[in-house]
């Protein structure tokens, strides 16, 4: 049973909130005869003809990818992520041009003050910073009372298992008996294969269908030309996920609509650490740097990196975007951020012609 | 710049120092007159160093998703286990309609952000046909400076990668097993290129041992038409780890059997094509006849980068003469 609440979109719901969600599904099962009778909709030639629509739809999809050799080759060519990207821009481009309605966003727009967004201290759970310290401690600890050599024998047997292709569920049946850590086993691991990183399936993304407001795309392009004459090099900007958020969709589009409009795009993926971000910045040269955050962590993280790419030397905007309520947006705009977005900021032109004139002014250009 | 500027410049880059490196390579993409000139002048002071004069610049091509960038990847970690440095250009194609570019290739190699011996760079092609950006030529130098191993990544279709076996000292072309990739090349032309081929995604599958069979015989029906070394074929998978110890094993074993005097020569040619690549860039075929034909420019710019002098340097005095001679007609 799932129990998705109201403002899973801002942060982790609370009791409150998640006792609201099975309520409801209580109500559906006990107080309607909604279980009493099988299938409620059959017969309905409506219903069952979107089903045989889906149906046929998937079983096609479903060949496609067997004649490519089956599920895992079309993930590890990026084929599948790259579908799901170029989907999502359909969508996007049709709710950027109107054709698609998503009410509250580019349809009726008005609203009357929401108690969900009125003081986020008191609306999801927030979780106490001691928390963290206290787990972390909890690990030292474990770590300090375990018999030592039995850990590491364990470990090294683990890492030969790994390095000689044997089966290596006995030997981390045998670490975690040991005491290992999460952490300690996957390091392991990452010695061995190092670490995986999945297809990000944009650079091979195609949009089609709607190209709403061609001239705007037409003149930001212009701009970039432009752009390009007078800072020397093509614009080029570093697009990322910090943190353990895989919410990947809205930079994913904001990547794709870069390159679209003409800026060279470095886009990282997700699962980055602030490291890894400063870092790849001074490497690739950027202009500009796009984090993406969905985790609600944006207090922690962004202020991390911001002060970070100070302490590199690196001086160019910085923008965020996310699940980022108004009160903390001003708060990353006060330590420095250029831009917050979003998802209300729907309009991806209007984002792209942002990010142009925040790398004109850096560069005292307009 | 002044000339101290680029002589501390020069110093921190032989170190090693990642933002300086970064600046190079942000100063010869940069395409203003001003930097153009301080480009020139920077790789001039950078030739010759001893760690440049050493290194081994490698190009890893061919066909898309064959796993080029987790292979690119697969072998820095093996070479940092060894204790070299690495520098990597990653090279991904540029739209030909808007300009821009998705630089993918990093996000599918994972590194240590703290780790000083590893770079990487992402370039487009800016729609150069062959595959690589025209700054690569000047990347692969400020890299060899820094840096034992330079690892050039670039996609290439198949059909052009010529520009590749320009920059690099040892070209790598990785196929994987049952696309036809292999007869296909053969066709193309494009045999001649390589130096080592790898068979990516190598499982212990019929297929993958096939793909290897059978660039072996093409490459030894080869010999005889000027291949004058055997050119191995290795089998790796990048995402498992095997196989890529080997690869870099046979590569360090190619490098230290390369002739220091061949390997100049190669490396001078490079400057010559690259320079005449630039001016015609700039003037055109008009360019080229007005100062005498492709060939006298040839000479002239072998004799040049013999003295010391960059092949940006060269271009810019070639523009400079070519745009006096206009002026005064």
């Amino acid at each position: 049973m799932q129990l998705p609440a109201w403002n899973e979109a801002l942060g982790l719901p609370r009791p409150w909130d998640q006792q609201w969600s099975l309520r409801a599904q209580q109500i559906l099962a006990f107080e309607t005869d909604l279980l009493e009778h099988d299938d409620i909709f059959r017969g309905s030639h409506v219903i069952e003809a979107r089903v045989g629509q889906l149906v046929t739809e998937a079983q096609a999809e479903i060949d496609d990818i067997v004649s490519r050799g089956g599920a895992v080759a079309a993930v590890e060519s990026g084929l599948v992520k790259q579908r799901l990207v170029e989907s999502n821009a359909r969508r996007l481009r049709a709710i950027e041009a109107g054709e698609q309605i998503v009410v509250g966003l580019n349809a009726y727009r008005e609203t009357e003050p929401s108690p969900l967004t009125r003081d986020l201290s008191d609306t999801i759970l927030v979780i106490d910073a001691a928390v963290e310290e206290e787990r972390a401690a909890a690990v030292s600890e474990w770590r300090r009372a375990r018999e030592p050599k039995a850990a590491a024998t364990a470990l090294a047997l683990l890492e030969a298992a790994a390095r000689s292709g044997e089966n290596i569920m006995p030997s981390s049946i045998a670490a975690a008996k040991a005491g290992v850590t999460t952490g300690e086993w996957a390091s392991a691991l990452r010695k061995v294969f190092g670490e995986y990183r999945a297809p990000t399936g944009v650079a091979g993304a195609r949009v089609t269908g709607t190209t709403n407001n061609t001239e705007e795309v037409t003149r930001l392009r212009k701009e970039l030309g432009r752009l390009e004459k007078l800072i020397g090099r093509r614009p080029k900007i570093l697009v990322g996920k910090p943190g353990l958020d895989g919410h990947s969709n809205g930079a994913e589009q904001i990547a794709i609509k870069a390159r679209d409009v003409g800026f060279e795009v470095v886009y990282e993926g997700i699962r980055v650490t602030p490291e890894q971000l400063v870092t790849s910045a001074i490497e690739e040269g950027v202009h500009l740097i796009g984090l993406s955050i969905l985790s609600g962590s944006h207090l922690e993280i962004v202020p991390e990196i911001v002060t970070k790419l100070r302490e590199a030397g690196v001086r160019i905007p910085v923008v965020v975007g996310g699940i980022i309520p108004e009160a903390d947006a001003r708060s990353l705009r006060e330590k420095g951020v250029a831009r917050v977005y979003t998802p209300k900021d729907f309009e991806l032109n209007a984002i792209m012609s942002d990010l142009v004139k925040l790398v004109e002014e850096a560069h005292g250009v307009s | 710049m002044a000339s101290a500027d680029l002589g501390a410049l020069v110093e921190r880059i032989g170190r090693g120092e990642k933002t300086a490196v970064a600046a190079a390579l942000n100063l010869v993409e940069d395409t203003r007159a001003e930097a153009r000139e301080n480009a020139g002048a920077l790789l001039g002071l950078l030739r010759g160093s001893a760690r440049s004069q050493a290194s081994h610049r490698i190009g890893i091509t061919g066909p898309p998703g064959v796993g080029k960038s987790t292979l690119a990847a697969a072998l820095a970690r093996v070479l940092r286990e060894d204790k070299k440095t690495v520098g990597v250009l990653a090279v991904d194609p540029s739209s030909t309609r808007s300009g821009g570019a998705l630089l993918g290739d990093r996000a599918r190699m994972a590194f240590d952000p703290a780790d000083e011996g590893l770079f990487v760079r992402s370039v487009a092609t800016g729609g150069e046909v062959g595959g690589l950006a025209h700054s690569a030529a000047a990347i692969v130098r400020i890299f060899a400076a820094a840096y034992d191993v330079v690892l050039i990544e670039t996609t290439g279709v198949g059909q052009n990668e010529t520009d590749v076996a320009d920059v690099a000292d040892t070209v790598v072309l990785v196929v994987q097993p049952g696309s036809g990739d292999a007869l296909q090349f053969i066709k193309a032309g494009v045999m001649e290129i390589p130096d080592l081929c790898v068979v990516n995604k190598a499982d212990e599958s019929v297929l993958a041992q096939r793909a290897a069979a059978d660039l072996s015989s093409a490459l030894h029906a080869m010999r005889g038409a000027g291949v004058d070394h055997e050119v191995k074929v290795c089998l790796t998978s990048a995402l498992a780890g095997t196989g890529v110890r080997e690869l870099a094993t046979l590569l360090t074993q190619r490098r230290a059997t390369l002739p220091d005097s061949s390997l100049r020569t190669h490396r001078a040619l490079v400057d010559v094509s690259w320079a005449l690549s630039l001016f015609t860039r700039a003037h055109g075929s008009h360019g080229t006849e007005a100062l005498g034909g492709t060939e006298a420019l040839r000479e002239e710019a072998a004799a040049r980068a013999a003295e010391g002098v960059s092949a940006l340097q060269i271009a810019a005095e070639w523009s400079t003469r070519y745009l006096d001679a206009a002026r005064h007609r």
